[in-house]
């Protein structure tokens, strides 16, 4: 564990930067009208979840999530369990360096390599989480302005060009609260909300004189953002209808391409780029930089700053080697069950749950 | 080198995991390990520099720590 | 004292002599050409033609767009060899002419058909000025001079706008291929290894376009087009290829840079259409009882480009069938151009360079009838593997909810 220390109010704007960068998905469009219903139940979800991790913190608060393990189930079961979550960190962060390259690919540099631009994030990323913690949340407070700034200016251009339809959002429980409700538990519940299970590793770093502080300024993180995605979707299908968001892999593109105000401000891509790359680079630093400290932990490597570029580099590899082609990378991630019940489900439920309560009844 | 032992075995196992995923998919074993190495398989010139850069930064370190332990 | 004079005197003479000005050559006294032709006339002696750039109605942008005059002249003299050309021709020029700004070689159909190209290329390779990466091209249907002679609306030197159509159309089409001085002189002297050179040609009439008001139409009438791929044996030319000849020619000499192809899905001839974005070729060769064998391995990576037939893409195992459909289209590709060599009796591929670094020994024995009767038995294996990378800024068509 490196010495290093951030404030509340990081934590906060690192919590929403990590939530918010999955606003460019066609977020659980499977429940289609009702996409920003199944958004805000998985938010609760996620709500309960994050609970569920801070409590856990609760009881271990100045020791990583991979040394908490191995006290709560023994050395030897509680390292392999560490150890399988560093993998699911790795995991995680390839699938995010996958979709950020390939999002850069799609939209902007059709013929370059998507190893360079994946390799072109990772080398930046590395070079900050090197840093370490304190430097990436510091440089988050600075960029949660910019991200404000442009979430707050597209809002009101969409807003102002008349182009939402309400009646596009009708009717809205087409598919039934059955397929809501398994949207939002198979998807939208693990993706972004889930994901937060990075944020255990560093919740030992915030400095918090009574933790019930950290609980309201996480709950605050993840309602905010669960509110601003939500609320983003419905924009979303309200201005293109739903057929198109469901065929499109980034349908806020397609949403801020379709302003047009006063004949020269058109074609805002550049707005979606800037969301992107700074979300990709936020949700990636955070993962690895958990990944990294975790490793160290585990393995007992005093400095984390070394570990993080081999890291770095094999997360590189292994986000190329995951899906030969990006349909098949989000068939992966949303459509197979095989993904869900052997990383979200596990890894994101039902094991922090177990863990908590074993540690309730050894802290009895 | 330990650190670049811990990396080697867990790009090991994701991978495995990448392939193990392509074969719970449905397709056969050969496919799935051709399917995770395909990405590799098209690559330009300066894609494979940078690549071979990229592995150069990768044993720069332990090389350089194991002189200075010699020095010592 | 004396010292110091000497030095003087030293100094100055190197000044005179050391800052080399007995080459000197001033700017206004250069006929800069841009563009040289080859032809034969009724004699069978040589026609050299030079595109020479008039300076002044080059410059465009700020300065007026160079004005209403051609911004080039062509001057023609015939000879026995080249270099007598450029004497007659410098005669009717009143300046030097300056050769280093000469990007373009022009052949005509004539000259690689009945005299062959193999001894034309020594006087570029020895001459100072001359570049050896200028660009070679064939002329099919026209005369080199009435190629030269035709004046452009893109690009304000004929011979530019050529090399970068031809440059667009290899990076787009992966029908044609850009070729140099250097790859044709290699290509001549490597047995086992025919040159390909593409062919432009004029389409209307060749007289209007050296008329200003052809360029000054949004509609011009003359316009110069890549036009087929010229294959050579023994140096002459004796075939065209065009459309997917060409491409499969291409595909297996490794010189496809990006091209898009359709595919027959669901009973639907042409109903996807693939983009190449970027791909590799190797080739190995073995011998066999002194029956060469030769394989060729294609990866080929890109996306999807235009869907008119609803499908799922968003399924992998449907993407791994278009995939293998594409693998399939490439490899006939591929096997149609390498049959159409066959019968010509040409190697353009270089399958028997290929043999000569496997095999160097045995390749002496048959390097001289490698083109007609080793290379046309040959057996030919072709592997290609197609990756579909993306599908753009949608997953499935429209036409997949249409039809629910």
């Amino acid at each position: 564990m490196e010495k290093a220390q951030i404030n509340l109010y990081q934590l906060f704007v690192l919590l929403v930067l990590f939530e918010l960068s999955t606003i460019l998905a066609p977020l659980g469009i499977a429940a289609k009208q009702a996409a920003w219903l199944s958004i805000l139940i998985g938010m609760i979800g996620g709500l309960v979840l994050f609970l569920v991790y801070y409590r856990l913190y609760c009881y271990y608060p100045d020791v990583m999530p991979t040394e908490y393990m191995q006290i709560l189930l023994g050395r030897f079961l509680g390292s392999v369990l560490a150890f399988l979550y560093i993998l699911y960190f790795l995991y995680l962060a390839a699938r995010v360096l996958r979709n950020f390259g390939e999002m850069l690919l799609i939209l902007a540099y059709p013929v370059t390599p998507l190893f360079i631009l994946n390799a072109g994030l990772v080398v930046v990323t590395v070079y900050t989480v090197r840093k370490g913690i304190e430097v990436l949340a510091r440089t988050g407070e600075l960029f949660a302005i910019v991200i404000f700034f442009l979430a707050a200016s597209s809002l009101l251009l969409i807003v102002l060009t008349g182009l939402i339809k309400v009646t596009n959002l009708q009717p809205m429980m087409e598919v039934g609260m059955g397929k809501i409700l398994e949207t939002a538990f198979s998807e939208t519940l693990m993706i972004p909300f889930g994901e937060l299970i990075v944020f255990t590793m560093i919740f030992p770093y915030v400095n918090v004189n009574h933790s019930k502080k950290l609980r309201k300024a996480g709950l605050m993180a993840i309602g905010f953002s669960g509110i601003v995605l939500a609320f983003t979707m419905a924009i979303n299908i309200s201005v293109m209808g739903v057929s198109i968001v469901s065929r499109s892999p980034f349908p806020l593109l397609s949403t801020i391409r379709s302003i047009e105000i006063a004949g020269f401000l058109e074609r805002l891509d550049v707005y979606f780029m800037m969301v992107l790359i700074i979300g990709g680079f936020f949700k990636f630093s955070i993962i690895l930089y958990g990944a990294a400290t975790g490793t160290a932990d585990l393995f007992k490597i005093k400095e984390t700053s070394r570990l993080i570029y081999p890291l770095g580099f094999i997360v590189l590899m292994f986000s190329l080697a995951m899906a030969s082609s990006y349909p098949e990378h989000t068939y992966k991630i949303l459509h197979s069950d095989a993904v869900l019940f052997t990383t979200s489900i596990p890894f994101l439920v039902v094991i922090p749950i177990m863990l908590l309560v074993i540690a309730f009844f050894k802290n009895r | 080198m330990k650190i670049l032992w811990i990396a080697a075995l867990l790009l090991g196992l994701l991978l495995s995991y990448a392939v193990g995923l392509n074969y719970v998919l449905g397709f056969n074993l050969n496919k799935s390990l051709a399917k995770t190495m395909n990405p590799f398989r098209v690559m330009e010139i300066a894609e494979f520099i940078v690549f071979l850069v990229l592995i150069f930064f990768l044993f720069l370190n332990p090389v350089r720590t194991f002189f200075k332990k010699e020095k010592k | 004292m004396k010292h110091k004079r000497s030095f003087f005197a030293f100094i100055l003479i190197s000044l005179t002599v050391v800052s080399g000005c007995w080459d000197k050559r001033e700017m206004n006294e250069l006929a800069f050409v841009s563009a040289f032709a080859v032809d034969l006339n009724e004699e069978g002696k040589y026609v050299g033609t030079f595109q020479i750039i008039n300076p002044g109605n080059v410059a465009g942008g700020l300065q007026g767009g160079g004005g209403q005059n051609a911004s080039i002249t062509v001057y023609s003299a015939a000879g026995d060899n080249l270099l007598e050309t450029e004497g007659h021709v410098s005669m009717k020029v009143s300046r030097d002419l300056y050769y280093a700004h000469t990007n373009l070689i022009i052949i005509s159909e004539k000259v690689a058909s009945e005299k062959g190209i193999t001894e034309l290329f020594d006087l570029f390779e020895r001459a100072r000025e001359f570049r050896t990466t200028t660009n070679v091209v064939l002329t099919r249907n026209s005369s080199a001079e009435e190629m030269l002679s035709v004046l452009t609306e893109k690009d304000k030197i004929p011979a530019e706008q050529i090399v970068n159509n031809l440059k667009g159309a290899e990076e787009s089409q992966g029908e044609y291929q850009k070729i140099t001085i250097d790859n044709v002189i290699n290509s001549l002297i490597t047995s086992g290894n025919e040159p390909l050179i593409s062919a432009f040609s004029i389409k209307g009439e060749p007289k209007k376009g050296t008329k200003m008001e052809n360029i000054q139409a949004s509609q011009p009438e003359v316009r110069m087009e890549p036009n087929g791929l010229g294959v050579f044996k023994n140096g002459k030319l004796i075939d065209w290829l065009e459309g997917e000849t060409a491409r499969g020619t291409l595909w297996a000499t490794d010189k496809v840079q990006a091209t898009s192809l359709n595919i027959t899905w669901k009973n639907k001839k042409d109903a996807i259409a693939y983009q190449v974005v970027r791909q590799k070729t190797k080739i190995a060769a073995q011998l066999k009882k002194d029956r060469p064998k030769i394989s060729i391995s294609v990866r080929a990576e890109g996306r999807i480009a235009e869907v008119s037939v609803s499908s799922d893409l968003t399924n992998p195992h449907t993407l791994a069938a278009i995939e293998k459909e594409v693998a399939k289209e490439i490899k006939e590709e591929i096997e149609k151009a390498i049959y159409h060599a066959q019968i010509n009796k040409s190697d353009t591929f270089g399958f028997g360079d290929a043999i000569h670094r496997s095999h160097p020994d045995k390749w002496k024995k048959i390097k001289s009838e490698w083109n007609n009767e080793y290379f046309p038995s040959s057996d030919i294996e072709v592997k290609v593997e197609a990756f579909i990378r993306r599908t753009g800024l949608r997953t499935n068509s429209y036409l997949s909810d249409l039809e629910q």
